[in-house]
């Protein structure tokens, strides 16, 4: 029997693995399958470009939402790179790189504004309604290159609905507030997390946070609590004899404490540091990197069904409804305007 | 037998392989056109209202998987990691709101798990792949539904549209992306009939793996009707001295049947019923025949003198099961 079994293996060795397991071209992600979406993908490189900080950091994908050079992005992801340097965009068939100025943000959406010089007309149409039927495929714009596909697809998996805000930490076990003194001690800044990453060190005392006077941890906790994930506070602390100001980007309490970290959350590699707080999203299964964020959700008529917003986990990422991108867009108009005079400040 | 299989499967994927005018748009060996794209798309939303509506949440205690009504008796496929130690509690939570009271039923090896509401009412239910050794395709278009994360009522159940990557007699795999919760939920065809369960994943998003329908046919009576077990609750040794022979007790554990019986460290069990003991190992199979509830009567020797104790059997507690998934994940 075991002669036999052997056999076999070595007969199948010689067959596979051609014959028995599904060349990863024809795979949902493979090419031969992708290039089924050919006509989508020509409308998602109109509109799909690759946000670069410095010496080609690329941090995100950003969608261009007029003729007139304007892309839309996520906002956190841009503002928790710091990469330094200049904003640049680049998209296929424009000069390689563009300079692009952040002229707007918008929190409760985690949109931003850049300008560019961009002067591409977007060929896709935007969605009349945010209804869209579960299981539909869905086409992410990611920017890619001559190797890697420029659009990437999917399907609609879940409800459309809510994602509620969930709490935001900058990452410090507090000590107690001393009475009569000012601020609030930092007992333990916790490694890698948010404060560490903005020069909080252990001993320091936090004063101030958005410039509001904080005197007891009640007072921090709330503070705090106000901002979502994703956000950057300003947060002024006492060291010794001086005083420093820190920009602190707040962390998930869930992911920036190592032993509350679930199972999932640890498989799921990175996710966006903002995925919670969004008034309505689409959610889909189009795998996207937290960098990835920012790009166009297409249908397979070409319209804009929304800008993918987040990564929750390796198996379901959100978009944010194009009619919301809409009336923020119109929200910000005046600011974007004013702010764009001078693109290349 | 199994070179003819794997001809016959080799065959069968060649044919996949070759252009054909005739071929459904999902039977191609790629979508080629937006048309075919719509067609695959047409076939998951006819299907997906049943599909989602039969898909259930299993809560064991603090964790939580998925699962699929079969039936309308109340009969749910699932993972044998989910559904655990035969005859523990578990609660079902459908699609729609309601909440069952359930028991686990049988497990085995290649991860197939039975659950059993206990008082059915019109219960959604799923067709499932009846023939007992169909296997997909290779290439063939599947739907996966499950709870990533557990319950997620404003969500619902999560749906995932990939191709079947192999097909081996106990386990599939796919592309369809899965995470901690879509354990045993169901892996569908595009008609709506459940073909595989999902039960562990890898590193990699897209490289999942299910339990075949084989698996569970193989095993029906065992799956859906386990025989448990009786428990006693002792750590025997081999007793042998003179012309006795016999199993002699050396750990009663707290709060188990043979406790609560009375039985004691360093009695020697000679019979249980009118079988006799000569090793410790007959004790352990004697027991083992017995269901838990029934009573067993033991002949053993304390202190040199025989007597007999009843004692009511018990089942084996829970022990800890495997955590769904087996994968680390990759750094």
């Amino acid at each position: 029997m075991k002669k036999f079994l052997i056999l076999f293996l070595a007969l199948g060795a010689l067959n596979a693995p051609a014959a028995s397991s599904l060349p990863s071209d024809l795979r949902t992600d493979g090419k031969t399958v992708v290039a089924a979406f050919s006509d989508v993908e020509k409308i998602a490189r109109s509109c799909t470009v690759s946000i670069i900080y410095g010496k080609g950091y690329k941090v995100a994908i950003g969608t261009l939402v007029n003729d007139q050079g304007l892309v839309v992005t996520k906002h956190s992801e841009l503002d928790t790179a710091k990469a330094g340097g200049t904003l640049r965009i680049s998209m296929p068939g424009a000069k390689r790189y563009n300079r692009g100025k952040l002229v707007a943000f918008d929190s409760a959406t985690d949109l931003a504004f850049i300008a560019t010089d961009l002067t591409r007309k977007p060929e896709y149409t935007w969605a009349e309604t945010d209804k869209i039927a579960p299981a539909t495929w869905v086409v992410a714009g990611v920017a890619g290159s001559d190797t890697r596909p420029y659009v990437r697809a999917g399907i609609t998996s879940a409800t459309a609905r809510a994602i509620p805000k969930a709490g935001a930490v900058i990452g410090i076990l507090m000590g107690t507030a001393i009475k009569d003194k000012k601020g609030v001690p930092v007992r333990t800044v916790t490694p890698k997390g948010p404060s560490e990453k903005a020069g909080m060190k252990n001993g320091d005392v936090i004063l101030s946070i958005e410039g509001k006077a904080v005197n007891t941890t009640d007072e921090l906790k709330k503070a705090v609590g106000k901002h979502d994930a994703g956000e950057t506070i300003t947060v002024v602390v006492q060291r010794k004899d001086e005083k420093k100001t820190l920009k602190i980007t707040l962390g998930y309490r869930e992911l920036v404490f190592a032993s509350m970290k679930t199972r999932n959350d640890k498989l799921s590699g990175k996710v966006s540091v903002r995925r919670t707080g969004f008034e309505k999203v689409i959610q889909h299964e189009v795998t996207l990197a937290p960098s990835e964020m920012g790009g166009p959700l297409l249908d397979l008529k070409g319209r804009l069904l929304g800008i993918n917003i987040a990564r929750r986990n390796r198996v379901e990422f959100f978009a944010l409804p194009a009619s919301i991108v809409q009336k923020v867009i119109k929200a910000k108009a005046a600011e974007i305007a004013k702010a764009s005079k001078d693109k290349t400040e | 037998m199994h070179m003819l299989k794997n001809l016959l499967f080799s065959v069968g994927l060649t044919a996949m392989m070759l252009p054909a005018a005739d071929l459904a748009p999902w039977e191609k060996t790629a979508p080629e056109s937006i048309a075919d794209l719509l067609a695959i798309q047409g076939k998951v939303q006819a299907m997906l209202e049943d599909a989602m509506a039969a898909t259930v949440t299993l809560q064991m205690g603090g964790s939580s998987g998925s699962g699929v009504i079969i039936s309308d008796g109340g009969l749910i496929l699932t993972a044998g990691h989910v559904s655990g130690t035969p005859g523990r509690k578990v609660t079902v939570v459908l699609a729609d709101g309601r909440k069952f009271e359930a028991k686990a039923l049988g497990k085995n090896k290649a991860d197939a798990g039975m659950v059993q509401i206990l008082k059915p009412k019109d219960l959604p239910t799923s067709h499932y792949e009846t023939h007992k050794t169909n296997l997909p395709k290779v290439g063939q278009w599947v739907v996966s539904v499950g709870n990533p994360g557990g319950l997620d009522a404003k969500r619902g159940a999560v749906v995932r549209l990939g191709r079947i990557v192999w097909a081996r007699p106990a386990t599939l795999r796919s592309d369809c992306k899965l995470l901690g919760g879509d354990s045993g939920g169901p892996l569908f065809n595009l008609d709506g009939t459940v073909i595989g369960i999902h039960s562990r994943i890898s590193g990699e998003p897209d490289q999942n793996y299910h339990v075949s329908m084989p698996a569970f046919h193989s095993d029906w009576k065992n799956l859906s009707d386990p025989k448990l077990p009786g428990f006693l609750g002792v750590t025997a040794v081999d007793y042998k001295k003179d012309s006795l022979e016999g199993a002699e007790l050396e750990i009663v554990r707290d709060n188990s049947p043979a406790k609560k019986a009375g039985l004691k460290v360093g009695d020697i069990i000679t019979q249980v019923g009118d079988k006799d003991v000569k090793v410790s190992r007959d004790l352990t199979t004697l027991i083992g025949k017995l269901r838990p509830g029934a009573k067993a009567k033991l002949t053993l020797l304390r202190d040199k003198k025989e007597m007999e104790i009843e004692v009511t059997l018990g089942s084996r507690p829970a022990t800890r099961p495997r955590l769904p998934f087996g994968f680390p994940p990759r750094k």
